[in-house]
Order: C-alpha cells, then structure tokens, then sequence
C-alpha cells in the first residue's frame, strides 16, 4: 500500500507541473512592464515554464534519477521563493500558476508548496514511470488521487480566482465598447430607420458616454427646420432599446406647436 | 469645440431630450445645496494686489478686482502658517470666506502647488515630474529640510514612480513641502497598478478620494480617470485604470465632501489620466473605502471646505443615470 502510495505521487506531481506550465503560458497576470520583480518578469515565466512542462512529460515517461532530482529541486526552490514572498509581507503573487496567482503569497500557498517538495522527495526512488504507474492505478489509486488532488485544491488560492474569472461578467458601465460597434447597433435599430431620411449628414457631429449608454447626434432637417437628432445607444446586448430625441436647433426653439413633428421617444 | 460651460449646457439638453425631460431641469442646484450647512462656499483666487491686516485686494483670472476682508481669525498658508506679510503683490492667492455666510476671507493660501504624476527623471534635488499630458511636465525642486518628509511617502525617487506633493511657488520654481497624503502607496511604481476588482453591478454612488489640482485656467469642475477614449469623449486613450464607470468630458457629478458635508455639481473638465495608479486612501476623516475617484480643480476643492495643505478629503460622488 505504502508503495502504491508513494508510485501514485508520480502522475500528480507530473499532472501539477503540467497545469502549472499550461496556466503560466496561458493565463497572464497583465504585468509585462519591465520594472517587476524578476519571477514575474516575462522571459522568465517563460522560461520556468518550459523547464515545468520538461519536468512533467519527463516524470510520465522516463524513471530517470536526474528528472526526479530535478523535481525535488525544483519544489524546493518554489518553496523557498513563497516562504520569503511570505516572510516580507509583500502584496506579490507567487505566479506558480501565472496569472492566477496574482495573490499575495500566504501560508496556504507555502504550504502547498512544501507538501509538494516532500512528496517529491518520497517518490525520487520510484522505479516506475507515471505513465506505467497509471495504467497500472485501479479504482483505489484513483480514488488516493483524486483526495490528494482535492487537498491541493483546497490549499490552492488560484481556485477562487479561476472560479470568480469564469463567473464574471463586465458591468455595462464598464465596457470598452468602440465606436464601430456603436454605429452596428444604432444602423439595426427602428429608430434609426424611422430618421434616417430626414438627418442632414450620415456623419455625426458628436458622440460620448455616459455610463451604460453612447450618445450620437446628427444635423437633421425635419418638415423644412433644422434640428438635432441624438441616439442614445446602450453599449451591451440587444435586449435595451436604442432611444431618441429631438433638439430643434436655437432658432426654432420657441416653436412648439403643433405644426412641426413633437419630441419623440420611441425604441426599438 | 465649444468652451467646457457650453458643452456640459448642451448635452444636458441633449440628454433631458432623450429622456424627455426638459432640458434646463432640474437646474443647478442639487437637494443638498437646499441646506445651508450643505452649500458651497464661494472661494477667490487670483493674485495679490495689495494687502492690509485687514483688507485684501486681489486681480481675477477676468480682470476683475475684488476686495475682501480678512477674518481676524484667518489662516494664512505659505509654506506653512504664515502672517499678512506673506500677502506680497504678485503672488497667487486662493481663499475660502468663512462657513458662515459672510465674505470675510478665513482661510488664505498663497502660492501652493501641487505636484501629481510620474517621475520623469532625477537630477540632485530637482525631479522632473510628468503629471500627464493635459498638465504636461513640471519640475520639482526639493529643499533639503523637505526630503526625509518626502521621503517618508515616496522611497523611490527614481524614474517611473509616482509623486504627490504639496510645495509652494518660490521665483518661478515649486519647492516641494511634504507628501500630500498620509496615507502610505502600497504600489508606488507607476506602472503597477492594483489587478481591477469589481465584482456584479458598479455602484452609481462612488466613495472614495477626492484631491486636487491646480488648473492654469482656474476652471471649475473635475478630472475623472474613466473617460471614454473614443469620440469626442475625452478619454486618455490608456483605457479603464480602475473600475469606475465610463463618463465623458462635460458629463456631471454630484460630488459631496463626507468631511464638511457640503457638496456640489460638478462637471467633468479633463481626463485625470494619473488619478487611479495612485492607490492610497485620504485619512482626513476615516478612512476613505477607496482610492482617488476624482481630481478636483482648486476652487472647486476649497468651495467644498478641503484644505490644500491636507491635500484630500472622503468624497462621495454620484453620477446620474443615463
């Protein structure tokens, strides 16, 4: 039992480093700059990554010595880097796992770090490789991995984050919206049907934001007057309607009659 | 382009028309500025024409002189507390009359300046500083009394981080004073900014730092971070810093200081491109929930009863729906 145990420890560590590798060529922390720390520096990501990837695959297929020295090393130095990241209070993430883990570095993550280093060094002298250690795992080695994994997970940070990204949805308030994407909207809509023909110009003499809405004005002359058209498009989704309104210009301000067309405010 | 005044009128027009509202409601007064202990206060700058113990005459950014009588309490700041005699023709004079009503000058700062932005580079004590490219680029001259207290707040002079101080206008140079808040920069370097975290809806109703900023022109209104960089919006072009809702230039805000509790509107006049790296809090009056969500010009800043030396107050600023 004990030498299943300390097999199965193989394909986890392969499968932390692995994710790992993945999460740092994949999930940025959007810090790219070059006055950072040197673990955070780009190059370097890229650089503990390769050697995490080689590490991985190499722990699956080879029971080489040298690849499990190089595990053992490679842990313990991501223990020490936490332990001190830990040690001075910093608001720094570890970046183990890139840009997930932008936390500051704590005692879950130094733990993680330093069950990860002891489980490496228990499993240096395995004979076999990961991948004959899994072909090999019945349902009680799945059910050990499947512990050991949710323990990691437990004292991983990065998981509330992961969660938190996948569940988040920029508020409209929010959004970088281009002014293309604007014009896309109001062309589709009623309203801008229903004026298109008596607008001056197609090009808008003004457009800004405020909040969740963009506002387009246009020179237009209605029944002979001149005036000012002005969408009001909301910056997210179809489901709000595009609305409108209509400023005779200065001159025609007094007029309000029943002659002329009335302040309108349709949708679309 | 029309002037600031006229396009905040305009698109509030524009938007009343939308909304089917009429365009010059609900005016300029908020409710709170129904309350006299809520009401602004009017503040004067310009420069110093002549002064006596107890009369001080000063010339408008429009030419205008203006008499105004100094309160026999009056605070006088110049480079510190400082008497009548700092009050020498030339000098730039901003004051605030006193909470109750009357046109008595109770507080009177002369030549303070500010300086907020990015270290550009370093030469001895003088620090040039890009404060972005609205105010573009000043230098910073530091006495040597001044730098331990600088230094307190801002460790690293060096290129690339950021500063805010308080000094004061000495022949054509600021002399910086002291850090102008107290509130430690967990993140000093510029180009380290706090990971944006909101979550769900964005509060309309925003709290945080108001500080405040010298306009060449003496404007009244504001300097948000948000601005929409497309169209005629304003915008920096450096995207959203912070999680604050997009405005534009002309947009308005309701902006109440939680120390004085008065409060104005007040409408957006530039992009304050710098505002959200700096992620300190203002400790004036607890501390604030939030960093700086608005720069304010001077005036506005004293109408609302802040203090330039202390550089901050607890603001709550809310943006009307659109």
């Amino acid at each position: 039992m004990t030498e299943m145990l300390r097999a199965l420890q193989i394909p986890l560590l392969a499968s932390v480093l692995l994710l790992a590798c993945a999460a740092k060529l994949t999930v940025r922390d959007g810090d790219p700059k070059p006055l950072v720390a040197l673990h955070r520096r780009r190059p370097f990501v890229y650089g503990v990554a390769f050697a995490e990837g080689t590490i991985g695959v190499a722990l699956l297929v080879t029971p080489s010595g040298v690849v499990r020295l190089a595990c053992v090393v490679f842990f313990a130095s991501a223990t020490w880097i936490i332990g001190d990241l830990a040690r001075r209070g910093t608001d720094e993430g570890c970046g183990c796992f890139g840009g997930l883990s932008a936390a500051p570095a704590g005692r879950r993550g130094l733990v993680r770090a330093a069950l990860l280093t002891v489980t490496a060094l228990a499993a240096a002298g395995v004979p076999d490789t990961g991948a004959q250690v899994l072909s090999r795992a019945g349902v009680v080695g799945v059910l050990i991995l499947a512990v050991e994994t949710g323990l990691l997970l437990a004292l991983s940070p990065e998981l509330a984050l992961a969660v938190e990204r996948t569940r988040r949805t920029t508020p409209c308030e929010l959004l970088d919206v281009p002014l293309a994407d604007t014009y896309a909207r109001l062309y589709a809509s009623d309203v801008w049907r229903e004026y298109e023909d008596d607008l001056a110009s197609a090009t808008p003499v003004e457009t800004w934001r405020e909040l969740c809405h963009r506002y387009v004005v246009f020179p237009a002359r209605i029944d002979g007057r001149r005036a000012e058209v002005v969408f009001a498009v909301p910056v997210d989704g179809r489901r709000k309607p595009v609305k409108v309104g209509l400023v005779w210009e200065s001159d025609c301000a007094g007029q309000d009659d029943d002659s002329g067309p009335r302040r309108v405010h349709s949708s679309a | 382009m029309p002037s600031t005044r006229d396009l905040v009128l305009r698109r509030r027009r524009l938007r009343a028309a939308v909304r089917g509202e009429p365009g010059d409601l609900p005016g300029d007064l908020s409710p709170e500025e129904h309350d006299s202990g809520a009401r602004p206060l009017r503040s004067v700058e310009g420069t110093v024409i002549e002064a006596s113990p107890h009369l001080l005459v000063l010339a408008t950014a429009d030419g205008t002189e203006v008499r105004v009588p100094i309160s026999a309490r009056a605070f006088i700041w110049h480079a510190g507390p400082a008497g009548v005699a700092a009050l020498q023709p030339g000098r730039d004079v901003i004051l605030r009359p006193t909470a109750g009503g009357g046109l008595a000058a109770e507080r009177i700062w002369v030549d303070i300046a500010r300086v907020t932005g990015v270290i550009a580079g370093r030469a001895g004590r003088v620090i040039e500083v890009d404060s972005g490219r609205h105010r573009g680029r000043t230098a910073l001259v530091i006495p040597a009394e001044s730098m331990t207290r600088i230094r307190v707040r801002h460790p690293r002079l060096e290129a690339g981080s950021l500063i805010d101080v308080i000094g004061v206008r000495r022949g054509g140079e600021v002399h910086g004073l002291r850090p102008a808040t107290n509130s430690p920069q967990p993140a000093a370097h510029a180009d380290r900014l706090a990971p944006p975290g909101w979550s769900g809806p964005v509060p309309r109703i925003l709290r945080g730092t108001a500080t405040w900023y010298g306009h060449p022109q003496g404007a009244y209104g504001a300097a948000y971070p948000a601005l929409d960089p497309y169209g005629d919006a304003g915008g920096c072009g450096t995207g959203p810093a912070s999680p604050l809702p997009f405005l534009s230039i002309a947009s308005e805000l309701h902006v109440h200081n939680d120390c004085t509790g008065r409060g104005t509107r007040v409408p957006v006049i530039e992009c304050g491109c710098l505002a959200a790296r700096f992620c300190d809090r203002c400790v004036r009056c607890g501390t604030s929930p939030r960093g700086r969500i608005v720069e304010l010009t001077r005036s506005v800043f004293v109408d609302l009863g802040g203090d330039l030396d202390g550089g901050c107050f607890n603001v709550t600023a809310r943006v009307d729906p659109s």
